[in-house]
């Protein structure tokens, strides 16, 4: 291209107007040379950004949400335990069980904050003394239940049940089928006082295996589970668990619900051997009649739960009542 | 130099050829370059303009998988604050912050939100994206612009919104 080369035209004026006009003749390759560098300079950035964008795709985007949904779990755990646990050290009163747990909550949100500060997160739980619920810790042995009888109330009065669980010596238990419960195994009642009656029994069914049926006045009963022998085997009733198995239906309300207050009582508890333990909710006051040991405890309590990160704020309110049927 | 009258110097002119071939090839030679360079600037700005719009829709699929992905954060959440809260306590406040460009490839773009998916799109070139979402709760429909956007939970509704921030 003539208009690059210098001097490719020899023409007659002075040398300084030959560089002159050299120079003028570059102007159109000056000027495309830079249309085509700032074109390739966009194209540059653009596959970059292109290149930038799959990179982001590919490495997965981060859940925001997981660091909130522990700090929950792990506020209504600790909770829960708390409260379980003030009420097995059986508190003299409801104010000394509120106290507890009042205190407990303030440790907890101490130390969730310490946790999770680590992480840029900003947590607070705290439990308002008002929406802490009285109610009875009740425990004591089948046998020795201090009527001298073989039928006993667990709890009258009940509006709520939770944590209620019968831990059974499978060689106490009457060796029975589903149509002879009724009159040979050891059942735990429910009585809404208004002809409504639940019944959960437990005995030795067919190879000896601890079995649980579940029926409704008086009526003939539906096993809904059994599990091999061992030492002791735990009937969790609220939590729906025989032994470390699933139990579906064994809570007593899963055979049709039942009108609140009811009664709970032990039946026919020569027929087996073991503890029992629940935690209920007056229907009024904050004493139920009961035959076994009870004790002043917390039924349930509600933390105000809070977590905050720069991206992301998370707050509520949670009930905790551990061992609650979903029913 | 001169040599003949005034009259003869137009014959002569007419039959000098001299020089000719230099002002021709000068000629040629800038519109050769011309047309060259005409189709190298043709040629690569067609290349910008299809790499542009390719790096539209890449961008617009990751961004809109973000947001997707933040949105769902934000569902998981409230549902977590509706569990085991009491009827008569304050109502639940969960909000999830994302730092979207705002900016794809230097051209705004626009987010659609409703309870099926989140759209993206954009004007020039004509892109959309659109990425079908999970979330349980029901997601007020809106549109915002592309940006920095707040998903947020609206207790006393039970419905996810998208906010600009």
């Amino acid at each position: 291209m003539a208009a690059v080369i210098p001097g490719a035209s020899d023409g007659d004026g002075p040398r300084g107007d030959r560089r002159f006009r050299d120079a003028d003749r570059g102007q159109l390759l000056l000027i495309s040379g830079l249309v085509v560098a700032v074109s390739l300079v966009a194209l540059v950035v653009l596959l970059n950004a292109s290149i930038y964008s799959e990179n982001v795709a590919t490495r997965g985007i981060e859940a925001a949400d997981g660091e909130a949904l522990e700090v929950r779990a792990a506020a209504v755990e600790e909770t829960g335990k708390l409260i379980d646990g003030t009420n097995r050290n059986r508190p003299a009163n409801h104010s000394e069980a509120t106290a507890a747990v009042e205190e407990g909550i303030a440790d907890l949100d101490e130390y969730l904050a310490r946790a999770y500060a680590d992480r840029g997160g900003v947590t607070r739980v705290s439990g308002d003394p008002s929406s802490i619920r009285a109610g009875r810790y009740v425990t004591g042995n089948l046998t020795a239940n201090g009527t001298g009888d073989s039928n006993a109330t667990l709890a009258d009065g009940v509006a709520q049940t939770r944590g209620f669980v019968v831990e059974v010596d499978p060689d106490e238990l009457a060796p029975t089928d589903a149509a002879g419960a009724p009159t040979d195994a050891f059942y735990i009642e429910f009585d809404d006082g208004v002809n409504e009656t639940r019944e959960v029994y437990v005995y030795n069914g067919t190879g000896d295996n601890v079995t649980v049926a579940v029926g409704q006045n008086g009526s003939a009963p539906t096993v809904v589970c059994s599990t091999p022998t061992a030492d002791r085997v735990a009937v969790d009733l609220t939590g729906g668990t025989l032994g470390d198995e699933r139990c579906p239906g064994l809570w007593a309300t899963s055979a049709g619900a039942l009108g609140a207050p009811y009664d709970v009582a032990i039946e026919r508890t020569d027929k087996a051997n073991g503890t029992v333990t629940a935690t209920v909710r007056p229907d009024s006051g904050d004493a139920v009649g009961s035959d076994l040991t009870s004790s002043p405890a917390v039924y349930d309590a509600e933390i105000d739960l809070s977590y905050r990160t720069a991206e992301l704020r998370f707050e509520t309110t949670v009930r905790v009542a551990p061992g609650e049927p979903d029913a | 130099m001169r040599e003949g009258g005034r009259g003869d110097g137009r014959g002569r002119l007419r039959g000098d050829e001299r020089a000719v071939s230099v002002a021709v090839g000068y000629v040629l030679t800038l519109a050769i370059g011309a047309v060259l360079l005409s189709g190298i600037v043709i040629g690569i700005g067609g290349v910008v303009d299809s790499q542009t719009e390719r790096v539209v829709r890449g961008d617009l699929a990751v961004v809109g998988q973000t947001a997707v992905a933040n949105l769902e954060s934000a569902d998981r959440l409230a549902r977590a604050a509706e569990v085991d809260r009491p009827d008569d306590a304050d109502a639940a406040n969960v909000s999830v912050d994302v730092d979207l460009p705002d900016r794809i490839a230097g051209r705004t773009y626009r987010i659609a939100v409703d309870n099926e998916s989140v759209t993206l799109r954009t004007d020039d070139p004509e892109a959309v994206a659109e990425i079908p979402h999970v979330a349980n709760l029901s997601v007020e429909p809106s549109r915002v612009r592309g940006g920095p956007i707040r998903f947020r939970y609206n207790s006393s509704v039970g419905r996810l919104e998208v906010r600009e921030r």
